[in-house]
């Protein structure tokens, strides 16, 4: 099933070669990576659909109509239409009795500020002084709220009285909603802070723990791995990440972007490389194996529908220059600057121009790259990601620059989706929107890319020169987990779109956001932690002579900043204006 | 990945001894020189700290790589969405 094969540079690799084993389907990390995958995502299928909120549809419906009717009745966003927006985005059955159990059971260490146990615990007594402090604050936000309300209020009627038609009496009734949005989020911040309860996460850190070791040892066992070494390894495996989410919950750290994942890695290769990481655990630091069970989870995130979300504007400016822009940076790596690696040269070109970490870890998985190859994209991702969150928006205020354009170069440029979201409320909520949008859609591209790099190494790269490799065996050497990641969004978006406005609150803001993404987040810092603890600097250094993963990352950075501002002008104010009007009002 | 499966796990087992601990205690205290001193001078330069007060005040975790991480984008899809939908050209 597998064999060893020699490439040029005698490097040896693990490949597999034309030979098929019904036993794969339960030896084989790839399969199992499938099956524990979706009995996460048909777990949570049964948890989340039977049980949907209380009068779902008849909320649904009421919102809706109200939202159409807003529509029709004003020029723009009126108070009752921002309720009805507001029914609209509350309807979410993570909110329901069920999914606050699953969330307080699977959730991750708390942000903190300068005492890092806060991550874990917060007593009663603390709980209670943050309250105190906050309550003034609080009262103060209410009451502006509530100002700010009536004034809307007021301005509404005045420039309802004259039908909407009254230009200025409009621009105030706008102006005057505005401010009681903003008021609302203000009081909305205050409130969780003046309701801050006592926790304590670590018993149910235990409990994950346990219920996660053992979900993944039968699988281990089936590899052939020592189960004993394997649970103790993965013990180690499991304080690490949490180590890794304490870190990484920061909030300067967290405000930079430097999150869990990359402290994981460092975290990691520091053991590795000053104490060196013990046998067991590395028993314990399955790389693979949670990364592909957490991508099979991310297929499901990949709801195709979701492309749709701006119009053609957007699927061009995500759809189009991204893949160009891959395409031209592996081939400038590989013509111009000559990169040893080829899995490194697509993993680098994959995270940098479609969406950072997650582009990074399916490429790598779909291609093999190594774990010090991985590790360094996503370090350059993380590094560059930090810089242009806080350089482009300055430059796109300094330049005075349309919040759509500047909103869609965001968001079609910073890797990471959270970035983005932080770089484009820096030009406004509509900016902010927009970049949000357009890095969504981009987010969905993953599974296509991901793919196709899988099929392209199998055909192309994976062989000797002037070698033709036939179907079947393009079939052997396919990493069989893409075939679970493809599946699962496949599944999962037909089901979000035959759903309607249920797929949201059910699917989305439920088997999704409420269950199967945080397990996969948890996957993905095991996986981290992991490669940190298996790393080794020196075989990093390698990859690093003559600076050529920086120069590539920074000359396809800049050809996707050019195509991007282009393609984004184009669409959004010569093809396309009236999609930008309608987002300006 | 699976080709670093055969080549880690052999060189580095030389690691350890006083050496070792001395360079993880080194290793920490540059993490901890990172979060404690170096990024919050950086939060207050005139450059990024306009920025930095955005991502507190909207409590955005900058840190979220994919977009079913971010509650921003949720509601920002929604709104983008109805506006698309509700074009009347």
């Amino acid at each position: 099933m597998a064999n060893q094969a020699t490439t040029a540079d005698n490097e040896e690799i693990v490949r597999d070669v034309g030979k098929w084993e019904w036993s794969e389907l339960f030896k084989k990390e790839d399969w199992l990576a499938i099956w524990l995958g979706f009995i996460i995502l048909i777990v949570g299928v049964l948890i989340f659909l039977p049980r949907p909120p209380a009068d779902l549809d008849a909320k649904l419906a009421k919102a809706s109509a109200t939202l159409k009717a807003e529509d029709a009745r004003a020029p723009f966003h009126t108070i009752e239409w921002h309720q009805a927006n507001d029914a609209k985005t509350g309807v979410r059955a993570s909110k329901e009795p069920h999914g606050k159990t699953l969330a307080k059971w699977l959730s991750r260490p708390a942000k903190w500020t300068a005492n890092p146990m806060q991550a874990l615990y917060l007593s009663e007594s603390k709980a209670a002084e943050i309250r105190e402090n906050a309550a003034a604050a609080f009262a103060q936000a209410k009451e502006r709220t509530g100002a700010a309300l009536a004034n809307a209020e007021t301005a509404q009627t005045a420039a309802a009285a004259s039908g909407f038609q009254n230009t200025e009496l409009n621009k105030v009734a706008e102006a005057a909603i505005k401010e009681w949005r903003d008021t609302r989020k203000n009081e909305s911040s205050a409130k969780s802070k003046a309701e801050t309860k006592a926790y304590n996460k670590i018993p149910y850190l235990i409990g994950i723990m346990i219920i996660f070791m053992l979900f993944f040892t039968p699988g281990a066992k089936l590899m052939g791995k020592d189960t004993a070494l394997f649970m103790k390894g993965f013990i180690f495996v499991f304080l690490l990440a949490i180590a890794a989410e304490v870190i990484g919950g920061q909030t300067t750290l967290r405000s930079y972007g430097f999150g869990p994942l990359i402290w994981a890695i460092l975290g990691g290769m520091l053991i590795a490389n000053t104490l060196g990481t013990p046998r067991f655990i590395q028993e314990g630091a399955q790389t693979e194996y949670f990364i592909k069970t957490g991508l099979v989870l991310l297929g499901a995130e990949i709801l195709f529908g979701k492309i749709l979300a701006i119009g053609q504007a957007g699927i061009f400016v995500a759809w189009a220059v991204t893949p160009t822009v891959l395409v031209l940076t592996y081939i400038f790596g590989q013509r111009v600057l000559k990169m040893e690696s080829k899995t490194l040269n697509i993993t680098v070109s994959s995270d940098m121009c479609v969406c950072g970490v997650s582009a990074a870890i399916a490429t790598a998985a779909a291609c093999r790259a190594t774990k010090e190859e991985l590790t360094i994209a996503l370090g350059m991702s993380m590094l560059f990601t930090a810089v242009m969150m806080i350089a482009l928006p300055s430059l796109i205020v300094a330049l005075g620059m349309h919040p759509v354009l500047g909103g869609a170069w965001i968001g079609g440029t910073i890797d990471s989706t959270g970035a983005v979201v932080a770089a484009g409320a820096f030009l406004g909520e509509v900016g902010m929107f927009v970049a949000a949008t357009i890095k969504m859609i981009q987010n969905v591209m993953i599974g296509v890319i991901a793919f196709a790099v899988a099929v392209y190494w199998c055909a192309k790269v994976d062989c000797t020169p002037g070698q033709q490799v036939s179907k079947m065996e393009i079939w052997y050497r396919f990493p069989k987990f893409v075939l679970g990641f493809i599946l699962a969004s496949v599944i999962f978006s037909l089901m979000f779109e035959s759903m309607g406005a249920r797929g949201t609150a059910l699917l989305d803001h439920g088997v999704l956001r409420g269950f199967t993404r945080i397990c996969r987040e948890w996957f993905f810092i095991f996986a981290f932690a992991s490669i940190g603890l298996t790393s080794n600097f020196r075989e990093m250094a390698k990859h690093f002579k003559g600076g050529k993963p920086v120069i590539l990352y920074v000359c396809g950075q800049s050809l996707n900043l050019l195509l991007t501002l282009l393609a984004a002008y184009i669409m959004f104010f010569v093809v396309f204006p009236g999609v930008t009007e309608s987002l300006m009002n | 990945m699976q080709k670093m499966e055969t080549e880690t796990g052999e060189k580095d087992r030389k690691q350890g001894g006083l050496s070792g601990w001395l360079r993880l205690a080194a290793g920490l205290a540059l993490i901890w020189t990172m979060a404690y001193v170096i990024l919050p001078w950086g939060s207050r330069l005139p450059v990024i700290a306009p920025i930095m007060q955005a991502i507190e005040d909207s409590d955005i975790d900058a840190g979220a790589y994919w977009y079913t991480q971010s509650e921003e984008t949720a509601i920002a899809q929604m709104y983008v969405r109805h506006a698309i939908d509700s074009r009347k050209d």
